[in-house]
């Protein structure tokens, strides 16, 4: 297919097609292959959002879902309540019946947010620590 | 305390000095079944789950808790929050509903926290150099 892009700097323009000259490309095919390397790239970090629309929607409907569903496992998709069950493994085929392949959820009994404890960078420390003691 | 036997053994990693011991873990996701098999070492400083790369996360973050139940561990660095996914964990042939972390900020790496520890018994060997599962006594 083709397509038109607009208001790409014009320096970063003329530095891609340059360096795409370089290496003897076309800049049809430099951008092709930059624009997979890039999604590639990127592909595992798809959904790694530290917070996004369902943590929003979970918060609006808090106070209701844990008079609700107090003691239930919920999923929640796209800004929607996609699945209630009385564990996770009931929730896992309820959604695989709905066919949602990724969701955000929570059991509303175990309120285990907040502190988790330490984390001492033991393993962090021994490896410095080998690397000075080590010739 | 009574007797223990050792059985399935697993040798120290011995890429560091001084070795480092290790259990043999596999991860499941709970909609998709995606399994991820790894090598973890034992860490008794980190109070959490299982810890892995942000790659490895990634690839078990289906079912990923909401941000409101990531937990924040106390470092020397300072405050670190880890997102938190579901997982079923299987350890020396058993499995467990449990959780894999990764840092919201920063690659991780794989070690075993002490959650996991708590419900395992395992004796360190160190001058034979193997992390060994015990049973006997209850």
């Amino acid at each position: 297919m083709d397509v038109i892009i607009r208001n790409v700097p014009s320096k970063s323009y003329r530095e891609f097609k340059s360096r795409a000259a370089r290496v003897g490309m076309r800049l049809g095919d430099a951008l092709k292959e930059a624009m997979e390397g890039w999604a590639s790239a990127n592909e595992e970090q798809v959904g790694l959002l530290p917070h996004d629309q369902n943590d929003d929607a979970f918060r609006k409907m808090k106070p209701n879902l844990e008079k609700k569903y107090r003691g239930k496992h919920i999923a929640i998709a796209n800004g929607q309540l996609v699945g209630v069950a009385d564990s996770l493994e009931r929730l896992a085929s309820e959604l695989r019946r709905k066919k949602i392949r990724r969701c955000r959820t929570v059991h509303l009994t175990i309120d285990e947010s907040g502190e988790g404890g330490e984390w001492l960078w033991g393993s962090i420390g021994h490896e410095i620590a080998q690397t000075t003691i080590e010739p | 305390m009574g007797f223990y036997r050792t059985r399935d053994c697993a040798n120290y990693d011995r890429t560091v000095k001084p070795n480092r011991p290790t259990l043999k873990a596999t991860a499941e996701t709970f909609i998709t079944r995606t399994r991820i098999s790894f090598e973890a070492p034992i860490d008794t400083g980190f109070s959490g789950y299982i810890l892995l790369p942000q790659d490895q996360y990634a690839k078990l973050s289906e079912s990923e808790l909401l941000s409101d139940y990531f937990l924040t561990y106390s470092t020397v660095m300072g405050p670190v929050q880890m997102r938190r996914s579901p997982v079923i964990l299987e350890i020396n042939g058993n499995r467990v509903s449990s959780f894999v972390e990764t840092p919201v900020a920063g690659v991780g790496r794989t070690l075993i926290g002490r959650r996991i520890l708590q419900g395992l018994r395992v004796a360190l060997l160190g001058p034979e150099g193997k992390a060994c599962f015990l049973e006997g006594e209850r």
